[in-house]
């Protein structure tokens, strides 16, 4: 350890820090501390001021931004240091680790090139010493030397080797703190519990002070000691872990508690619900029927006319959804249930095996009819990417409506354009605006309602609260209920994420190596799984721990 | 990346091939037959027939095609229609002025453009960004001729450093050869410089908004230290795409530069042959030049290849 502060203060302090970009405010009088060997968890929705708070710490923020308040970090103050002091500070006391891994390392240099820069830039060492202290510290996180070479490239790892990578370069040179900021958002429940663990490891055999920024209460509730809460750059709540989580004080942090609880809780009233009003409908033939379906990818071309062995995302998948039912597919990413979607869609060629929509055979073998069409939509993950942001939501939404026989007349749509806005909590008038003038979630509610604007019986929603803050993404499933209950949708419902599934889904398949290794109805996947990957994949999520009913 | 070599190379042998064939037949569709343009109006039919059976123009075409090819291969280009003598020797003199010309251009248009770029991007929006960025406005809309005429205004009757034109000849000495290309290669240079500019800052403007310049920075880079370690390498990309194309452009496209310094080279040559319908020089320029793309397109993939190592690994 390098830094040295004075005994009774804590190593890292903010005091009410401010920070304004371009003259718009982006924090209020932030005031946090963390001190060596502790872990403090900042939480918040998408937005809070979290990231920035990560960044003003790092004194890495962008051009035009104004910080006040003191940030005080082993016995000094960082505004008033030199920008080469703070070079000097940054990598080598403290570390920090981003979001994204795909994207988080350079892909034109090497592993060992990118760790060792590190050392090499703060300590005094030859190249050969830099390079034996790099395969150390790959080895720490868990990239040993002869599987891992330090000649390997960042597009030739997965997303949590990558992570891996970005972690062994920022405590290559042993920093006293450490700052996670989402460290796990975007990797599956898995990589995401042995990163997590990696992260805990470290911070207890170094010692180290370490900031994790989440929007997953679930994940700090394991880790940290104390947390912060934040909202619209303030700190709403603060303090011991095991207090504001048996007691929170402020409303909004009941709000989000209540909202991460709501997604993991099971209702399983609701699900019996669902399945009388379907009971009703007492059609004999499944909605959707999938049988032995098998989808290949060429392999790599091996000379002009041939190819090398193809890959098999989906081997030999057997299921079907009824009228009214909510089926899961739960799967980390690579398991195949992309390309599932997008054979259910008409998108893929099958290899073998058949889709029956209403006993209507579906394959892109051939044109798909509209009849087909109209009866399944689909919600894609992205409520950024998947609208044209040159058309306004009338155009956007009222898009599907060429599928149907009969075009509806310029009035007739704006009519249906409404009232379909309005089943998905949105005014009339939203039809008039551009997609860029909506929130995530408002804008994966009008991905709802485009889908909904034919009246289809199977909506396929694609990870399609994935990128939604807790509190938004218990509002949107509940949206999806009580769709389901007043219209009998039946939904098919592609994740990774096991507590979002568990909420919304009547049955679930669990999907690895595009095989289907485990179905059944959710509560007893959920209580009782009986495959392996199936219990891995339990474990692996982080979930809430029971302060409440302990203090209690 | 030997695969990734060997696939580049078929894909441009076959552009060779395909190009060889839309040339051969491209000539042969143009009217006018070489032998009655070389034997002027007033000439005997059997006369004719006899020199356009010494010239091989009565075999087929299949036949010429092929011959043409496999001469090619050999280093034989035929025989200039109009001056007789093989192409081959007249190609080879214009090209030991254009090919160091197009050198000694790119050469000062990337020693200009780097730096230029580099401090552009990493000053953006600043005062020094929209200075360089003005120059190089100028730069794309003068027109390179009146560069060059001012150029010999300037340093050739005023000043007197340089001829005003004419090229030396390598015999008279590589010094006296390059100052006789300096004024030419300079007016070339400039214009190509500006857009080469342009390229290098906005690609590292894209690359400096990327995750991995964060990490970078959180390490304890400082800004310039990311730009040249990280940036500089990610952005290579689209620059080495824009100088493989000027230098293609830069052998056969300084015709105009070529006649204001009265300079003897391959423009120049082409742009005789085609007055004077000396169609198998023409056809051996244009294959020339297409050679000369392909290769200069395979140098091109090669950097590809070796700044970014994702092609390196590509199997598909």
């Amino acid at each position: 350890m390098n830094a040295k502060h004075a005994p009774g203060c804590p190593l890292l302090q903010l005091d009410r820090v401010s920070l304004a970009i371009h003259d718009t405010p982006i924090l209020h009088e932030i005031s946090l501390s963390v001190d060596t060997g502790q872990t403090l968890g900042i939480i918040g929705e998408s937005g809070s001021g979290k990231s920035m708070t990560a960044l003003s710490i790092m004194q890495l923020l962008p051009r035009g931004a104004h910080l006040s308040g003191g940030i005080r970090f082993a016995g000094q103050q960082l505004q008033q240091l030199s920008e080469q002091r703070l070079c000097d500070l940054r990598g080598s006391d403290i570390g920090m680790i981003f979001q994204e891994p795909m994207t988080a390392l350079n892909p034109v240099k090497s592993i060992g090139d990118q760790v060792s820069e590190s050392i090499r830039l703060h300590r005094r060492v030859t190249r050969d010493e830099s390079l034996e202290m790099t395969a150390h510290t790959l080895e720490r996180v868990g990239l040993p030397n002869p599987a891992f070479p330090l000649d390997r490239y960042p597009h030739e790892l997965s997303g949590g080797q990558r992570q891996r990578v970005v972690i062994a370069i920022a405590i290559a040179c042993q920093p006293a703190l450490l700052i996670a900021d989402e460290p796990t958002t975007a990797l599956d429940v898995t990589t995401q519990a042995g990163i997590l663990e990696l992260l805990r490891s470290l911070q207890q055999e170094e010692g180290l002070a370490l900031i994790l920024i989440t929007h997953d209460l679930a994940v700090v509730s394991n880790m940290a000691d104390d947390i912060v809460v934040m909202r619209n750059g303030r700190v709403v709540e603060s303090g011991v872990m095991s207090r504001v989580f048996s007691q929170p004080a402020h409303p909004y942090t009941r709000t989000l508690f209540e909202a991460s609880a709501l997604t993991q809780v099971p209702r399983h009233d609701d699900a019996r619900a669902r399945r009388a009003h379907r009971g009703r409908g007492g059609r004999a033939t499944p909605l959707l029927r999938v049988e032995n379906l098998v989808c290949e990818y060429p392999g790599s071309r091996r000379g002009l006319f041939r190819h090398g062995p193809g890959f098999r995302a989906v081997d030999d998948v057997t299921f079907s959804i009824a009228h009214g039912e909510s089926v899961a597919l739960v799967g980390e990413s690579g398991c195949g249930k992309s390309t599932l979607t997008r054979a259910l869609l008409g998108l893929m060629k099958l290899h073998a095996g058949r889709i029956e929509l209403d006993g209507e055979s579906v394959s892109a073998a051939r044109e798909v009819s509209r009849q087909a069409r109209r009866q399944m939509q689909v919600v894609f993950q992205d409520p950024y990417g998947s609208f044209n942001p040159r058309h306004r939501v009338l155009r956007l939404v009222s898009e599907p409506l060429h599928v149907l026989p009969h075009r509806p007349s310029r009035t007739d749509r704006r009519a249906r354009v409404s009232s379909v806005l309005e089943s998905v909590g949105l005014q009339a008038t939203d039809a008039d605006k551009y997609i860029h003038e909506f929130s995530g979630g408002q804008r994966q509610r009008i991905a709802i309602a485009r889908a909904l604007i034919i009246e289809p019986s199977l909506i396929i929603l694609d990870e399609a609260v994935s990128a939604l803050d807790v509190s938004v993404r218990a509002q949107v499933l509940q949206l999806l209920d009580d769709l389901a209950r007043g219209q009998g949708l039946a939904y098919l419902f592609i994740s990774h994420d096991l507590s979002v599934v568990q909420r919304i889904s009547d049955q679930v398949l669990v999907m690895r190596h595009g095989r289907i290794v485990e179905q059944g109805s959710t509560r007893s996947v959920f209580d009782n799984p009986a495959h392996e990957y199936t219990r891995q994949l339990l474990a692996a999520a982080p979930r809430l721990n029971d302060f409440g009913e302990s203090t209690a | 990346m030997l695969h990734y070599l060997f696939r580049r190379s078929v894909a441009l042998l076959a552009t060779l091939v395909v190009a060889s064939l839309i040339v051969f037949l491209v000539i042969e569709v143009v009217p006018g037959d070489p032998a009655s343009y070389m034997l002027g109006m007033n000439a005997q039919p059997d006369t004719v027939a006899a020199l356009r059976a010494e010239l091989g123009l009565d075999q087929s075409r299949t036949l010429r095609y092929l011959h043409w090819v496999s001469g090619m291969l050999h280093g034989d280009f035929g025989r200039s229609y109009t001056y007789r003598t093989p192409v081959a020797d007249m190609v080879a003199d214009r090209l030991w002025v254009s090919l160091p010309l197009a050198i000694y251009a790119l050469t000062l248009s990337t020693l200009i453009a780097f730096p230029a770029g580099i401090w552009a991007a990493s000053r953006r929006g600043r005062l020094a960004d929209s200075a360089v960025m003005g120059f190089t406005q100028l730069g794309i809309a003068v027109p390179n001729f009146w560069f060059a005429l001012l150029l010999v205004m300037l340093f050739a009757i005023q000043l007197g450093w340089f001829s005003a034109g004419g090229f030396a000849g390598w015999d008279s000495g590589v010094l006296a050869s390059l100052k006789s290309l300096t004024l030419p290669a300079v007016s070339l240079a400039l214009p190509q410089a500006a857009i080469l500019t342009r390229v290098m800052r906005s690609s590292l403007l894209d690359v400096l908004h990327d995750d991995f310049m964060r990490t970078a920075r959180a390490k304890g880079l400082s800004a310039r230290q990311a730009l040249l370690r990280h940036a500089l390498r990610n952005a290579m990309i689209p620059v080495l795409t824009i100088m493989g194309l000027q230098f293609s452009f830069l052998i056969a496209g300084a015709i105009i530069i070529e006649n204001v310094f009265f300079l003897p080279g391959l423009g120049r040559l082409i742009f005789q042959s085609i007055a004077q319908r000396d169609l198998i020089v023409v056809e051996s320029v244009v294959m020339l030049l297409v050679f000369a793309v392909v290769m200069v397109t395979f140098l091109v993939d090669v950097a590809y290849a070796w700044v970014d190592p994702r092609l390196r690994h590509q199997r598909r």
